[in-house]
């Protein structure tokens, strides 16, 4: 047997009760929601406990490579870093499939109970796509957490990353366009999507309305957004979790503990979500607000107050930038009266 | 054989490491020797794949460290080695025997007997020496052919130190290659088949070591009644020890007149004695911590 099969049959040993804990939360999340009745069903509850693993075992998996004692002895054993990183990512994905089996089986059921008529097989189809989707989703936060040097810092940029499409649609491409479809939607969006067009089959009738994921209707409403959501996702999904490999191989372990200073975390993120909420101000209450969130941002980021010359640069130009927009932007969001 | 190649590495801006190339043969054991900072702990993780060199290359028997399969012969017990807190000697174990599958049970288990260390117990209830000694027992049980150690003796009680160098000789009587990292000079002087001293982001040549080793002198002198330390002031001292009417001292300079100095103090025995390598060592490293010229 090779030492990555011994290694990932002995991190799944290390892992099992965590496997346990999160099995007998499923069975009690995916009975409970089995019992509301046939009108209310909705599949989302399967999008919904995989979006939460998704953002979740990436943490768990991946946290302990935050700590240079640590990587003084795992990345001196035997293994390649890439395949170590494989198996942790295997690990995590196999506990995915296992919580969203449990999911199937009870969703399962209810369909049985309730359309007795539905072909069992296409739940399984169901179940197989979203599980796909959920893990390209995983690999995609997998990469997101192991931009941070700290775990404090991955677990930040998970929530931003989560954050940001919402932010890009609602605040910024809301000033320009007036349809929902133009958006770009979040991985987890576009799952709900999915989810939706397979629950649209299985009930016979075109959407559910009473349920999270408003955005998403509209989304699943227009075949060539859809399709272009879809794509666009699955290509930023897949070509983080290989990137997410790359990098793990050469991952500066001096710099684990200290400043998480990688380029997709919040070296841009910070400036991007700068620019992006820029249309959502219209009071100087709300500029000020915005200039002090940008400077606590870098505070958190540089882990001091002493912020370095390029980041005043950001803040400068996000002030500047602000000003101008005030200035061309309709009365509305015009600042200090300019209109 | 073990090849260090141009080896370079900067933290941000700033550089620790300049330029090194070393080779070690099969079966030498080498100290790696230098003050707190210097870059001992930096250079072994380099050579051991924790960090990727800013530049240059090192290789074990032609295969490069960055290649998992390489580090399989290879074992580095760090300064502070990883363990979950929950993890016992046993858990320990079997941690190790994923990764080095022919890790050896029996000799794993009696270093930890003999060490009197209480197997079912959590590493985090150890005292840094217990831990130490599990550790080392792995390290042993492991028996590989490249063992790097960072500050071995560190937290090791006397008799636990004895039988670690010990075992480190009969690892290198067997091929195995041992790099061992140390502050203090006296754990390791007259135990390394080789020393490096790492200063100033390189390491001193072992020329110049030899050089230095030709221009001291030692002396033991004995008087007839108990001299003073001034009497020597004409000689340019690198250590002095006194017992009584018996004098040691290590003098910097010509030999023949560092002779007739001495004679001319009249005493009644003079004996020349050999330069240990550690007290080389120790003199150097004084001299770097005191900012003084390195060899």
């Amino acid at each position: 047997m090779s030492i990555e099969m011994r290694y990932f049959g002995y991190h799944f040993w290390q892992t099992r009760i965590r496997l346990v804990i999160m099995s007998v939360l499923a069975i009690l999340y995916f009975s409970q929601l089995a019992e509301i009745g046939a009108d209310i069903l909705s599949l989302d509850s399967m999008v919904t406990a995989g979006a939460i693993l998704a953002l979740y075992i990436p943490i768990l998996e991946f946290r302990m490579f935050n700590t240079r004692r640590n990587l003084d002895t795992w990345f001196s054993l035997p293994i390649d870093r890439w395949k170590m990183a494989l198996v942790h990512v295997l690990n995590g994905a196999l506990h995915i499939a296992v919580v969203l089996a449990i999911g199937m089986i009870f969703e399962g059921m209810h369909v049985s109970t309730n359309a007795p008529s539905y072909n069992i097989f296409q739940l399984f189809v169901y179940y197989i796509t979203i599980l796909a989707l959920t893990l390209l989703a995983y690999g995609f936060f997998c990469f997101v957490f192991t931009q941070g040097n700290s775990t404090t810092d991955g677990t930040l940029f998970i929530f931003d990353y989560l954050l940001l499409p919402g932010v890009f649609n609602g605040i910024f491409l809301n000033r320009f366009y007036d349809s929902s479809p133009r958006y770009f939607y979040g991985i987890f969006t576009t799952i709900g999507s999915v989810s939706r067009k397979f629950e649209a089959t299985f009930w016979k009738q075109p959407y559910h309305y009473d349920s999270i994921w408003n955005l998403g209707y509209e989304l699943g409403g227009d075949p060539y957004y859809f399709a272009v959501n879809l794509l666009l996702n699955v290509l930023i999904c897949a070509a983080a979790t290989v990137l997410m490999f790359r990098m793990f191989s050469c991952k500066h372990t001096e710099k684990v503990e200290d400043v998480s200073d990688s380029w997709f975390g919040y070296r841009t993120l910070i400036p991007v979500m700068a620019v992006l909420t820029i249309s959502s101000v219209s009071s100087l209450a709300g500029y000020m607000f915005r200039l002090l969130f940008i400077y606590v941002a870098y505070v958190i980021y540089r882990k001091g107050v002493h912020l370095k010359r390029s980041d005043a640069y950001v803040i400068f130009g996000y002030a500047v930038l602000l000003l101008l927009f005030s200035c061309l932007a309709p009365g509305e969001f015009s600042l200090f009266g300019i209109y | 054989m073990i090849v260090v190649s141009n080896l370079s590495h900067s933290f941000g801006d700033k550089q620790v490491l300049d330029n090194l190339s070393l080779t070690v043969k099969d079966g030498e054991i080498l100290g790696l020797i230098g003050v707190n900072g210097a870059g001992k702990s930096t250079f072994l993780r380099l050579i051991s794949g924790v960090m990727t060199p800013s530049c240059g290359e090192v290789w074990y028997d032609g295969l490069p460290v960055s290649k998992g399969e390489t580090r399989r012969n290879l074992f580095f017990l760090p300064d502070d080695p990883f363990y979950e807190v929950a993890m016992n000697c046993n858990a320990l174990f079997e941690l190790y025997q994923t990764f080095y599958p022919d890790i050896q049970r029996e000799v794993f288990k009696d270093l930890i007997t003999f060490a009197g260390l209480p197997v079912h117990k959590p590493l985090s209830s150890f005292s840094k020496g217990m831990r130490r000694q599990a550790f080392t027992a792995i390290a042993f049980a492991i028996a590989p052919k490249y063992l790097l150690l960072d500050e071995a003796f560190d937290g090791l009680d006397p008799l636990a130190r004895e039988r670690f160098k010990g075992m480190v000789r009969e690892l290198a009587n067997r091929g195995s290659t041992i790099i061992i990292s140390s502050h203090a000079l006296k754990e390791l002087d007259g135990f390394c088949d080789n020393y490096l001293i790492l200063s100033d982001k390189q390491f001193i040549s072992p020329d110049h070591v030899a050089a230095k080793i030709s221009m001291l002198v030692k002396y033991q002198i004995v008087f007839d009644t108990e001299p003073k330390r001034t009497m020597f002031e004409a000689l340019k001292l690198r250590h002095y020890q006194q017992s009584g009417r018996v004098v040691t001292l290590i003098a910097e300079g010509d030999e023949q007149l560092i002779r007739r100095r001495i004679d001319a103090l009249q005493p009644i025995l003079v004996d020349r004695l050999e330069i240990e390598p550690g007290e080389i060592l120790i003199d150097t490293m004084e001299e770097l911590t005191k900012g003084g010229d390195s060899l």
